[in-house]
């Protein structure tokens, strides 16, 4: 490689687990919001769920930018607890308890503590207040550690969020209530697209009832989740509710190679289809298709390096497929790097590439490492031309659908890129 | 402090921020986690700073807490150093090395050397017990002592306006106002309006003029210390309704020793005269069945009160200020809990307070004292509060309210 190494910017190759990954440069536009604010948005948009900001002026005040009213829709509670300089030394523990009793007596049934950078400072014990309250309130309590200084921005808002729902849930109802052997399938993400709905489809004719859990209605659905036999992840951001959900689990969403597809696919026939029921193979024509538009990719898509800023839980299994396809990866925007990771870096790496990785905080210095390739880009960057990029209004539409037709738009898309890019115009892929 | 149902007030570290970032030609670097400066320069970029303000932050990790390191500080000023051209540099905690105790003092007087020639200031405004009245007083009084140069008066007469901010509801538009009546009633000209129309080199100049007029009391110590190093007199208060106006301009004049342009404040009075006189006619008919109650920050509302109550005659109604130092003279400090209570028993009329409030009361949530979270200032020409047009504003909005 003979990028610029200035920027401190971390190759592919050195990162490991938990390993820090570099800010693109000091935070400016368009920085990064921290773990209250996805937390926040996420209750807002899920409903039924009350918000107690616990920190300092700055987090209590601009967390109404999210929670714009007190009063959400269903008459959920968005309140704020500051605390005061006595507090930051001693603790905040009785207080605390105060005010989650009198939103209690408001009406709050589910209340979401969202604890900031100072109560994490302090190691406010917050087990030991939620033990405090047990069967004295009425409301059930849950919380995330959003301090920003353990992240490098903000998707632990939504994991984090949605990891405690599934463990409030998991802990009400006593086991025996739980039909482990029903025939019903959660599918955590959208479905949607015309694969989603074969995929629901041979899942009910095959019995099972699909409990699809989404964004707009995951609250209603939680106790009946604990239900499902199953869980199919196809939304990143929910996979940490899949883990507490603590059921055989099939990820969909980190695969993208027809013959990784394929694979799941088998897999879930073997768990859900009784042997020799269902003979014909699942979506073929579509892996048949996909297959095809693979070989296709490999000769258009070749040598084109690219970026990738959006989607960042599924940075790494996208650059892996499209380096394998021989495109070059050359920057993914992350935030952190985890263990299910590790197999897409050393597929990368085997590819002979090594990316960077970087939390995309300001433009400027990309813009300027940028100049000597003529990028493409998967999500929006100021430092690459609009025709050479995915926006992000695409993205969002390719990354909704599921299995090989998302893998199909998306190469569908690249290779129209690359087509333009054919065409001539502008020498780079640069503004 | 401890449960709000709306929100909190903002802490002496937002203050201080919210008066530097609006400064052109400066930088101002907070050292804390990102999350913070996003929301504040959303804040600013609906003040209407979103060009000249350079406001960046270091971002910090459990490693820079648990070990005390503090490089980022300076790696990040060189990087933002080599983008930007900055005049002078600003440095703030934010609350995680105010826990920790990061002597951010010394990290000032080291940078301070780095970049020589190049003033770097810290702003101790760090305190959990401070809010952002502090934070605004600490920054002015900071900027005031730490950046103007030795001067001469400039030949032509100059003031300064100190204490216009954006945490106040038409702050440009009373500055503006302020900046028309000094002109036309003495052919003054303003020089820096600190800090929402401020650059590094109007501040540096500060000492030139003749007179600072200080718009809030967190700019007393600001003013203090000019009348000290240069010997500038300034004049505390914001001009509202016809009889304020008329008396900050004469304590002006007595101040500059300039004699007041007479044909000016008629012609002012005579514009102001129709929804003046069309007022005090509603009220002679309806006053009894209506009061008026203010609240927010402490100059705002002592001035609307005399206005409405002392000028207009209005019932006088409920007045609180947000403040506890700031409590006196008949207007109390409120907690958001004891407003919330009080709101319950409001006197009909007029509220002018924050829109929260005015929301919760069921009153018109035009009648703004503090700027809002969702305000955004994309109209710089709006008329005023102060001033004689302020009082044609407010007499027109009460009149309609009234009717």
């Amino acid at each position: 490689m003979t990028d610029k190494k200035e920027y401190g910017w971390l190759p592919l190759s050195k990162a490991t687990v938990r390993t820090g990954i570099p800010l693109s440069g000091i935070p400016g536009e368009p920085g990064r919001h921290c773990p209250m604010h996805t937390a926040l948005a996420l209750a807002k948009q899920l409903g039924n769920i009350s918000t107690l900001v616990v920190g300092t002026a700055e987090c209590g005040y601009y967390s109404r930018y999210v929670m714009t009213e007190q009063r959400g829709r269903n008459g959920e509670l968005h309140y704020v607890y500051e605390l005061d300089a006595n507090e930051v030394v001693f603790g905040c523990r009785k207080g605390l308890m105060e005010a989650i009793c009198e939103m209690d007596r408001e009406g709050a049934k589910l209340i979401l503590l969202i604890l900031t950078c100072v109560p994490a400072l302090i190691g406010e014990d917050m087990e030991a207040v939620m033990q405090e309250l047990n069967g004295k309130i009425a409301a059930k309590i849950f919380f995330i550690d959003g301090a920003h200084f353990k992240y490098n921005g903000y998707l632990t808002g939504f994991l984090d969020t949605y990891r405690q729902l599934g463990e409030v849930y998991n802990g009400l109802e006593s086991r025996e209530s739980i039909h482990i052997e029903n025939g019903q399938v959660n599918f955590l993400g959208s479905l949607r697209g015309a694969e989603a709905l074969a995929l629901k489809c041979a899942l009910t004719e095959a019995g099972y009832e699909i409990l699809e859990v989404n964004h707009q209605d995951i609250i209603g659905k939680m106790a009946k989740i604990r239900e499902g036999s199953l869980t199919i992840l196809q939304d990143p951001n929910q996979g940490q509710l899949a883990k507490a959900l603590k059921k055989p689990e099939i990820s969909l969403c980190r695969s993208f190679l027809a013959e990784d597809i394929r694979a799941d696919y088998r897999t879930l026939k073997e768990m859900t289809i009784p042997e020799g029921k269902a003979e014909k193979e699942f979506q073929l024509n579509s892996y048949e298709l996909l297959k095809e538009k693979e070989e296709k990719a490999r000769k258009e898509l070749k040598g084109i390096p690219f970026i990738i800023t959006v989607q960042e839980l599924l940075a790494l299994p996208i650059a892996a497929y499209l380096t394998a396809l021989g495109m070059e990866p050359k920057l993914l925007g992350v935030e952190s790097f985890s263990q299910e990771d590790c197999i897409y870096r050393d597929r990368i790496l085997n590819e002979g590439y090594d990316p960077y990785l970087v939390t995309i905080t300001e433009e400027k210095n990309l813009k300027e490492w940028g100049k000597d390739y003529p990028l493409f880009s998967i999500g929006h960057s100021t430092a690459v031309l609009e025709s050479r990029m995915i926006n992000n209004p695409q993205v969002q539409k390719i990354f909704a659908l599921v299995g090989y037709e998302r893998s199909i738009f998306l190469l569908d898309r690249l290779m129209e890129l690359a087509k333009e890019k054919e065409k001539g115009g502008e020498a780079d892929g640069l503004i | 402090m401890g449960l709000y149902k709306y929100y909190p007030r903002p802490s002496g570290r937002m203050g201080a921020l919210w008066t530097l970032a609006t400064i052109k030609g400066a930088v101002v670097l907070e050292f804390g986690s990102m999350g913070h400066m996003i929301y504040a320069r959303r804040w600013l970029e609906q003040a209407g700073y979103s060009k000249d303000c350079l406001a960046f932050v270091t971002h910090l990790d459990e490693k820079d807490i648990a070990l005390g390191i503090t490089d980022r500080i300076e790696k990040a000023l060189d990087e933002i150093l080599e983008k930007y051209k900055a005049e002078a540099v600003f440095l703030i905690p934010s609350s995680v090395p105010e826990v920790i105790g990061t002597d951010m003092e010394a990290i000032c007087e080291e940078l301070s050397y780095r970049y020589e020639g190049l003033p770097v200031l810290y702003f101790p405004c760090g305190s959990f017990s401070w809010d952002y009245h502090k934070g605004i007083e600490t920054a002015l009084y900071e900027l005031c002592c730490k950046l103007p140069e030795k001067a001469l008066k400039t030949e032509e007469l100059t003031c300064n306006i100190i204490g216009s901010s954006i945490d106040l509801h038409l702050f440009e538009a009373d500055a503006r106002e302020i900046e028309r009546l000094l002109n036309g009633a003495f052919g003054i000209k303003v020089s820096c309006v600190l800090s929402t129309r401020a650059d590094v080199k109007s501040i540096k100049k500060l000492g030139e003029a003749a007179i600072n007029l200080v718009l809030r009391r967190e700019g007393i110590k600001a003013g203090e210390t000019l009348k000290k190093s240069f010997g500038t007199p300034y004049l505390y208060g914001r001009p509202y309704g016809i009889q304020g106006t008329v008396k900050w301009l004469e304590q002006i004049g007595e101040l500059s020793g300039l004699t007041v342009n007479a044909a000016f404040i008629v012609d002012e009075i005579r514009d102001c005269s129709m929804v003046y006189d069309n007022l005090k006619h509603i009220l002679e008919f309806f006053g009894e069945r209506a009061a008026f109650s203010a609240g927010g920050s402490i100059d705002v509302v002592r001035g609307l009160r005399e206005f409405a109550v002392e000028e207009l005659g209005i019932k006088e109604g409920l007045f609180w200020c947000d403040a506890k130092e700031d409590e006196g003279e008949g207007i109390p400090y409120l907690v958001e809990k004891k407003v919330l209570e009080e709101l319950t028993r409001v006197p009909s009329g007029i509220l002018m307070a924050r829109k929260e409030y005015l929301k919760e009361a069921g009153k018109n949530t035009e009648f703004l004292t503090d700027r809002g979270i969702n305000e955004w200032n994309f109209n710089p020409y709006v008329p005023p509060y102060v001033g004689f047009r302020g009082v044609i504003n407010l007499c027109s909005m009460w009149f309609r309210e009234m009717e």
